[in-house]
């Protein structure tokens, strides 16, 4: 069963010890799965240990920023989808990561309680992680190297802060 | 008439009223006029307020923060004024309005902001103060913890010898606050600093902190800091 990659706004929110202490999950938390027009973006793996593929999939993401930062992320198991309903459609990504692209799905036509759903199951069952901004920029970098990342499609504030021209 | 003397928006019809008194003085917060006086390009820009600039804003040239508004136009949806007599710092009203506007933003991290524009610009140009002015937010809970840790984070990533002292007092500072999200943006900001002499702030910090993912956050951040 593949996993999905979440980037999240901060993990922070969705402490377990915090949620215990005001009782259930915090609405904060609920920022970490702010959707657009109903959709979610989510990205599938199928080894939850392939920690290249994570990074290459968050270094697409941040590839879109303005700066090379860290990143917040869930891991979690596809199934739940299937299990509260949430439909799903592979749209392609929009990310310089051509090949990170075609990982891509949106989970569409969302309601607020399949949110609230999701969001406690990533919370009570998700991998929470936060990779740093030096890995990050590593990889940024060695991607812009490699042509892994389309650099006409990488942020070009970010493209001067790595001082790739 | 009594002028408005807080700093929360008001609405036209309020604005228009407190305008009809044109012998007060009163200070504009969008845009946001410097302590010198001159109000920038990017805030009359991306604010949403005044439009024209010239048609509301009488200003001398080379005067001080007082200025007179003298029409607003029905696109001005909201406004901040305040008596111009007070003894308060303009600086610190700078400060101030800088925060209050940023939190109408949706703050996102690695995005830039006008918040983010803005607040560097501050800092380059009023370096210890206005960091100790942002600590003083902090240690007040003066604005919501998004903009506050927000700030951490630009002060982290602010990049001068001169004011080292001052970021790492905050930073520090932060890493004692009740609120974990301000405690997390903090040991992020020790990183985007990239000082070593961090890591013993941090090392303290772990010592009590409660929530074991910010324990492990602070762990990560003392590795980074050791790797740099």
């Amino acid at each position: 069963m593949p996993y999905l990659i979440r980037k999240l706004e901060k993990k922070i929110w969705l402490d377990i010890v915090v949620a215990k202490e005001i009782g259930g999950l915090q609405a904060d938390a609920l920022k970490n799965f702010k959707t657009t027009e109903n959709k979610l973006s989510v990205y599938q793996i199928e080894n939850i240990d392939d920690r290249t593929l994570v990074i290459r999939v968050l270094a697409a993401i941040a590839a879109g920023r303005d700066k090379p930062g860290e990143i917040d992320y869930a891991i979690f198991d596809s199934m739940i989808l299937k299990k509260i309903g949430i439909n799903v459609e592979q749209i392609e990504g929009d990310t310089a990561d051509q090949e990170i692209n075609k990982l891509h799905l949106d989970l569409t036509q969302l309601k607020a309680e399949q949110i609230l759903f999701l969001a406690e199951y990533v919370q009570k069952e998700g991998i929470l992680e936060r990779i740093s901004k030096r890995e990050i920029t590593q990889s940024l970098t060695t991607g812009l190297e490699k042509g892994k990342l389309l650099k006409s499609k990488v942020n070009l504030k970010l493209l001067n802060k790595l001082r790739i021209s | 008439m009594t002028p408005h003397s807080d700093t929360r928006p008001i609405n036209i019809p309020n604005f228009k009223n407190f305008l009809l008194n044109k012998k007060d003085k009163i200070r504009c917060y969008y845009p946001i006029i410097e302590p010198e006086g001159s109000s920038t390009e990017e805030s009359v820009e991306k604010g949403f307020i005044f439009e024209p600039k010239q048609k509301l804003i009488s200003e001398s040239e080379g005067s001080t923060d007082e200025i007179e508004i003298i029409k607003a136009t029905d696109k001005c949806s909201y406004v901040s004024v305040q008596e111009t007599n007070s003894e308060e710092t303009s600086l610190k009203k700078y400060i101030e309005a800088i925060f209050h506007y940023g939190t109408y933003e949706d703050l996102e991290s690695g995005r830039d902001s006008i918040f983010s524009v803005r607040l560097e610009n501050a800092l380059k140009k009023y370096g210890n103060e206005a960091i100790d002015l942002i600590k003083e937010f902090i240690e007040e809970n003066r604005f919501n913890v998004e903009i506050l840790s927000y700030s951490l984070r630009i002060i982290g990533d602010f990049k001068n010898q001169q004011f080292i002292d001052k970021q790492l007092e905050i930073l520090a500072f932060a890493l004692k606050h009740p609120s974990p999200i301000i405690r997390d943006s903090s040991a992020l900001g020790f990183i985007d600093l990239g000082y070593t002499g961090a890591i013993e702030f941090l090392k303290d910090a772990m010592k009590n902190e409660k929530y074991s993912m910010l324990k492990k956050d602070y762990e990560q951040a003392i590795y980074e800091l050791g790797a740099i």
